[in-house]
């Protein structure tokens, strides 16, 4: 089977819902909360996570030892972040997330994936060749830093607690919050400086 | 798979590039409560997709073929209707609404925090520092233990929740394993072809995907 064997995507989707209003199986407005609760969601969240870590030495310990009940903490959580676990960027270390078999990723922290995550070249490529892979998103590893590769296939969702930029001692953390890019959760790129 | 060109990415992504991608994806969850199904409603289904298929479409399109897949080989509708009502949706018939409070109010419940009660498992047959090496497996259905893994010798950095074994739980099966993150060097998967550079892979790998060395 090939897609020119389907109508569009919009009329499957479409089609779909109807024929399952029809049987009665399915609410419209069960779809309508999803698609609004999904528009909330996004990498503001897991930057507020982030933030509060950079400033509260107490909270950092507890969302390295339990990431999912340290979101709850900001009530932040839901679906796909049932275990999370956060992974920090040191000195020695860089994180950087995958997903090699589909694309989980924590959605209550970093909202719906983007496309490239959920591409074949970077899931094929980042756990083979993760420097070129990071090279491309302009981020330059030097080789005695370990690029530590995280295969989320299984249960667990990761998020890279990214390392505190410089300079930035006289920041409020709502304003730290703001320079914690999605892609430096992801590992595939820094936090923004301010 | 090898020989994929750059990682392309789009400046300023939406969470849905059209309406009927969020449709879609509140189509899944909606089906997976009105027809539940062990294991997985998505991924499992998603797989059954051909690769030729699943390379050329879109991640929301690889939704679509999933739960119209699971619902057809479920019963709840078939093929042909399926095709007349896609057929009368392009000819411009509208989409019917119909309410359903109690369901639209629990859904938003997934979005927001809630308890998660760990399986009670059996103990661990391995600890952090452990050597092992990973089965070389070849499932026909669903696994999650990635292909670039198997036969590859590796070393247990932590011990996590025991969690059911997805391949069993795909066929309605719990079978509750003590379950580890697996760290493998380049070497150790790559061999001479390994990318410079200090780095490690990380795997979360079930205990029957493992070998003591």
């Amino acid at each position: 089977m090939t897609s020119s064997d389907h109508p569009p995507a919009d009329v499957r989707a479409a089609a779909l819902e109807a024929l399952l209003v029809e049987k009665e199986l399915i609410g419209t407005d069960t779809l309508d909360a999803v698609v609004d609760e999904l528009e909330d969601l996004g990498p503001l969240h897991g930057a507020r996570v982030v933030a509060r870590a950079w400033v509260d030495p107490g909270y950092k310990a507890r969302l390295l030892a339990d990431a999912t009940a340290a979101a709850a903490e900001l009530g932040i959580g839901g679906a796909e972040g049932e275990h999370v676990v956060a992974v920090e960027n040191t000195p020695a270390v860089h994180n950087v997330v995958v997903c090699t078999l589909c694309s989980c990723y924590p959605w209550p922290l970093l909202g719906i994936p983007p496309v490239w995550y959920k591409s074949p070249p970077y899931r094929a490529r980042v756990v083979s060749e993760p420097r070129a892979v990071l090279r491309e998103f302009g981020l330059e590893v030097p080789d005695d830093v370990e690029v530590r590769v995280w295969d989320s296939s299984a249960e667990i969702r990761y998020l890279v607690l990214p390392r505190r930029p410089d300079g930035t001692d006289d920041l409020a953390e709502v304003e730290l919050a703001a320079l914690v890019t999605r892609d430096s959760m992801i590992g595939v790129g820094l936090p923004s400086h301010p | 798979m090898q020989g994929f060109g750059p990682v392309v990415v789009e400046a300023d992504e939406p969470s849905f590039h059209a309406p009927w991608e969020g449709r879609t994806h509140g189509l899944a969850i909606a089906a997976a409560i009105a027809v539940p199904a062990a294991g997985g409603t998505i991924r499992p289904w998603i797989e059954r997709m051909g690769h030729a298929e699943y390379l050329a479409t879109s991640y929301y399109e690889h939704w679509l073929s999933a739960v119209e897949g699971r619902l057809i080989a479920a019963g709840a509708i078939d093929r042909d209707e399926l095709a007349a009502k896609q057929a009368s949706i392009a000819a411009g018939a509208p989409v019917p609404t119909r309410a359903d409070p109690g369901t639209a109010t629990f859904v938003r419940t997934l979005f927001h925090p809630f308890p998660v009660d760990d399986p009670e498992g059996p103990p661990p047959r391995f600890a952090v520092d452990d050597e092992v090496r990973v089965r070389r497996l070849h499932p026909e259905g669903h696994t999650r233990c990635p292909r670039y893994v198997r036969g590859a010798r590796g070393r247990v950095v932590a011990v996590r929740p025991a969690q059911p074994l997805p391949d069993l739980a795909v066929q309605g099966e719990t079978r509750v394993e003590a379950f580890y993150s697996v760290a493998f060097t380049p070497a150790d998967l790559w061999g001479d072809d390994a990318e410079p550079g200090a780095a490690t892979v990380v795997v979360d790998l079930w205990e029957s995907y493992l070998d003591q060395l």
